[in-house]
């Protein structure tokens, strides 16, 4: 779905932080870091509790805005454009703690931004056609998330795990160019680690989505990714392939350590 | 969210509505009181849209409602004899005075927002009380009438025939509830319930969050504009009250009495509130502490309201049921 | 004139502290507990009546002692039984249920001391005007500015100084941590509430003196206090006592010029402050999100 959207000229970065910083008060939770990411790729981002990573996902999606440099995505700065005129670029998110619609049913959760996406919001009613097409895509969506036996009731009935795969195909209901995952695995089980992060690959390579994850499950991170970017007390340590990553002793010392045996 | 009702609770309260003036007589009420079920049911709707729809806590709607109410008062009684163009004066100076305030609200929450649309709902009720000259001040505008329907074909006496001038409301009435149920049911409506669901969410997925909260809160006052206005037309006067801040906690409690999860909830609320009130003031003076432990019993033991109850006791039969 | 706009500053500010005090209260509960005290206003009424009740008994100076104390006792006993329900839920409910509060009170007070205004009588000594060409410097006005500036320095003592106050900023900041720590948050809660109907039972009494009595005083005061957080800035208390004092100047002014928008004036401060900074003049970043 979003390959058709790639521009010609695959070699342009899709994302180009620039050298962007992010103070609170006299707390620096992100030091001037500088990061492309390339159509197509996976992206890691990992490092210890507080290095910055969850703030550094909140100035790309347009949470609140960098306190110094630029962002630019599919070319355009969007440095000062609020979080929905991103969407509307092609930036899709999840969020640490799960975000869902919760009284209303995984169904009612996938049509919301399926419409939005439609360029519908603001719609009174839906031909039949524009109806059919997004029934359509909710059932793929929903057979995606391996969910049909539970769409059609109130995600806060469902397991954790079933509410953050809701959460990961309501990010997919807008066609997202760049989708960004914090912690997808966060509270799951092995069995839900293990669904979870088939799905995700399955995006990556059946779709050719660029991605981006925050995520401390070591084998989820050097299973997926392509490259890996590894963020301590806010600055960019180290960047790489996984190989690179777990032979680099500044990023061994400064955070992996015993964890990447584990 | 779609599913705003089940049909055979909507063709009830239809049938309800149709019959109200007999069945209101028959319990020993009257038929201006029916009338009066039918307005301020359909300002709790109206609020309802906001607060149960959307998840904005607006404490200040009295003072659309009010607006409403002066707009077609002084309209019929300065301007021009006629009924639904004092109907459209009234409506436009409600929704246009809610668009404008409405700019300067939508990036404040809970109850920040709470205490800010009850503190500029405040400035209505202060414009009519101390501008005696065109409002009448205190005592409010007296010395106009609801003018009778000139539909071309035949004259409808509005006036003199209460039974004539309740279904009058009830056809205005059905417009808007019929209005705002399509609205609801649209992508739009979805966006908003989303919004109450999740704001987060809601702006992460696309959704400019302030500006459908405003469309939302302007299209709230609209229709509690035109509930104001039928409700000057009921009493052929208007006084300050009408926008003061007790009227708006009136609105939120019949809300929350029906039930603001339900559609129809707020004019349940509104039939209970209604009838008690009239039961209550005709039979002691201090009827006042009677609404308030009211609201405080209401709070404390009905937070869900009538429908909410009655929702959650068909899900518990359902499910044993189903056990 | 400069008599006159002396005489209407002046006028402004006594009405202003008045705001002030009273919308400090309302600020400490809705900062600790995140409620809109509507009923704040019956507090502030049933402190007048009190002190009207006793000060033929013990004297106005004996009233001014007993009435505020009273006042917060009654605070406490609502906070404990009924206010304390609905923390941590919807908003909209503690509103509903102060909202019934005050409505209950109005009742209670018109019944038992009539719906009529009554006066309230205030010592000789603080009746007569200080001087003749400054006429409306009473000292009773004087010792009203004295005494809210005292108890407005004395709020600030205890927020600072004592354990309890210490305990209530706190609380404000981040109510989880200082549970953990070992704070008993229900006792906290009702003191600070105790705390702020103390300072609209005060409140009550300056005001009886100087504008008599009747049961809607408390309502009629409620709204400018609202206005003076807003305009103040939510979470901050230097914020709602310069808010309150603002919007009182502002009024007194707007008195002398132009009467019928007396009441008008302070909104439209309010809109003003929201256009151009919608946390108010001191409020803390991100606190109305």
């Amino acid at each position: 779905m979003s390959a058709e959207r790639r521009p010609a000229g695959a070699a342009a970065p899709l994302l180009h932080v620039d050298n962007v910083s992010r103070h609170f008060g006299s707390l620096v939770a992100v030091d001037r870091v500088s990061l492309t990411i390339a159509p197509g790729e996976l992206r890691a981002i990992i490092g210890p509790n507080g290095a910055g990573k969850t703030t550094f996902f909140n100035l790309i999606s347009g949470f609140f805005p960098p306190t110094s440099g630029r962002i630019l995505f599919a070319g355009t700065d969007v440095t000062p454009m609020p979080p929905e005129r991103r969407v509307a670029m092609g930036m899709a998110r999840t969020f640490q703690i799960t975000e869902v619609f919760p009284e209303l049913t995984v169904r009612e959760n996938l049509r919301i931004p399926l419409e939005v996406a439609a360029g519908k919001r603001l719609a009174l009613r839906l031909s039949a056609a524009d109806d059919a097409r997004i029934e359509a895509r909710i059932d793929e969506l929903v057979a995606m998330g391996h969910l049909e036996a539970r769409a059609h009731r109130p995600v806060n009935e469902l397991p954790h795990g079933d509410q953050r795969t809701t959460e990961i195909l309501t990010a997919l209901a807008l066609s997202p160019r760049l989708l960004l995952l914090d912690e997808p695995t966060a509270g799951m089980g092995d069995q839900e680690t293990y669904d979870i992060t088939r799905l995700i690959r399955r995006l990556h390579r059946e779709t050719g989505l660029t991605i981006a994850l925050i995520e401390h499950d070591m084998r989820v991170v050097f299973h997926l990714a392509d490259r890996i970017a590894v963020l301590a007390e806010g600055a960019l340590l180290g960047e790489g392939t996984p190989e690179e990553i777990a032979r680099d002793e500044r990023v061994q010392a400064a955070y992996l350590g015993e964890e990447v045996h584990a | 969210m779609t599913r705003l009702e089940k049909p055979a609770l909507t063709a009830f309260v239809w049938l309800a509505l149709l019959t109200m003036p007999w069945w209101m007589n028959a319990i020993g009420g009257y038929t201006e009181l029916a009338s009066r079920v039918l307005v301020l049911g359909l300002a709790a709707m109206a609020l309802n849209f906001l607060l149960g729809y959307t998840g904005v806590l607006s404490f200040g709607h009295a003072a659309y409602f009010g607006l409403g109410a002066y707009g077609v008062g002084m309209m019929i009684k300065f301007v021009v004899p006629s009924t639904p163009l004092g109907m459209l004066v009234g409506v436009a100076t409600g929704t246009v005075a809610a668009a404008v305030l409405g700019l300067l609200i939508v990036k404040l929450r809970g109850v920040y927002f709470a205490m800010v649309t009850i503190a500029f709902g405040q400035v209505f009720y202060f414009i009519a009380f101390r501008w005696n000259s065109v409002t009448g001040g205190d005592d409010g505008l007296t010395g106009w009438k609801r003018q009778a329907l000139d539909l071309g074909f035949t004259q409808v006496d509005l006036l003199g025939n209460d039974r004539a001038f309740y279904y009058f409301l009830l056809f205005v009435f059905a417009l808007a509830v019929g209005a705002m149920a399509l609205i609801l049911r649209s992508p739009f409506g979805r966006t908003l319930v989303a919004i109450r669901e999740n704001e987060r969410r809601a702006r992460f997925l696309g959704i400019p969050v302030e500006r459908h909260i405003w469309l939302s809160f302007v299209i709230s006052c609209f229709f509690v504009s035109l509930a104001g206005t039928l409700y000057a037309l009921l009493n052929n006067f208007v006084d300050p009250r009408a926008l003061r801040w007790d009227q708006s906690g009136n609105f939120v409690i019949m809300a929350v009495l029906g039930g603001m999860r339900s559609f129809w909830g707020p004019l349940v609320g509104a039939a209970i509130f209604v009838v008690l009130q009239d039961y209550v003031s005709s039979h002691t003076e201090n009827w006042m502490s009677f609404v308030g432990l009211f609201f405080v019993l209401v709070v404390l033991f009905f937070p869900r309201g009538v429908m909410g109850i009655l929702a959650r006791r068909r899900a518990t039969d359902a499910t044993k049921e189903g056990a | 004139m400069t008599q006159l706009i002396l005489f209407n500053v002046f006028n402004g500010l006594i009405i202003g502290a008045f705001y002030a005090l009273m919308a400090l209260g309302l600020s400490l509960i809705l900062n600790l507990s995140g409620v809109i005290n509507f009923a704040h206003g019956g507090f502030l009424a049933l402190g007048a009546y009190i002190a009207y009740s006793l000060s033929p008994h013990i004297g106005f100076w004996g009233a001014l002692v007993v009435a505020p104390v009273a006042t917060a006792v009654v605070g406490l006993v609502v906070e404990r039984v009924l206010i304390r329900r609905v923390y941590g839920r919807d908003p909209l409910y503690s509103l509903l249920l102060t909202f019934g509060l005050a409505y209950i009170f109005e009742d209670v007070l018109r019944y038992i001391w009539g719906a009529q205004s009554v006066p309230f009588p205030i010592p000789p000594a603080l009746a007569s005007p200080l001087s003749p060409e400054y006429f409306f410097l009473t000292g009773y006005r004087l010792f009203m500015v004295a005494l809210v500036a005292a108890a407005v320095v004395a709020l600030f003592v205890i927020l600072n100084r004592t354990k309890l106050g210490i305990r209530i900023r706190a609380g404000t900041q981040d109510l989880e941590t200082v549970n953990v720590l070992g704070v008993n948050v229900r006792i906290l809660r009702n003191l600070n509430f105790g705390l702020g109907t103390y300072l609209a039972g005060l409140a009550g009494v300056l005001a009886a003196g100087m504008l008599g009595l009747q049961p809607t005083i408390g309502t009629s005061l409620i709204m400018p206090s609202f206005v003076a957080i807003i305009v103040g800035g939510l979470g901050s208390l230097p914020g709602t006592l310069l808010g309150g004092l603002l919007i009182g100047v502002a009024s007194g002014l707007t008195t002398m010029f132009f009467p019928s928008a007396t009441e008008a004036v302070m909104y439209v401060m309010m809109g003003l402050v929201l256009l151009v900074r919608p946390r108010g003049l001191l409020g803390e970043e991100g606190r109305v999100q």
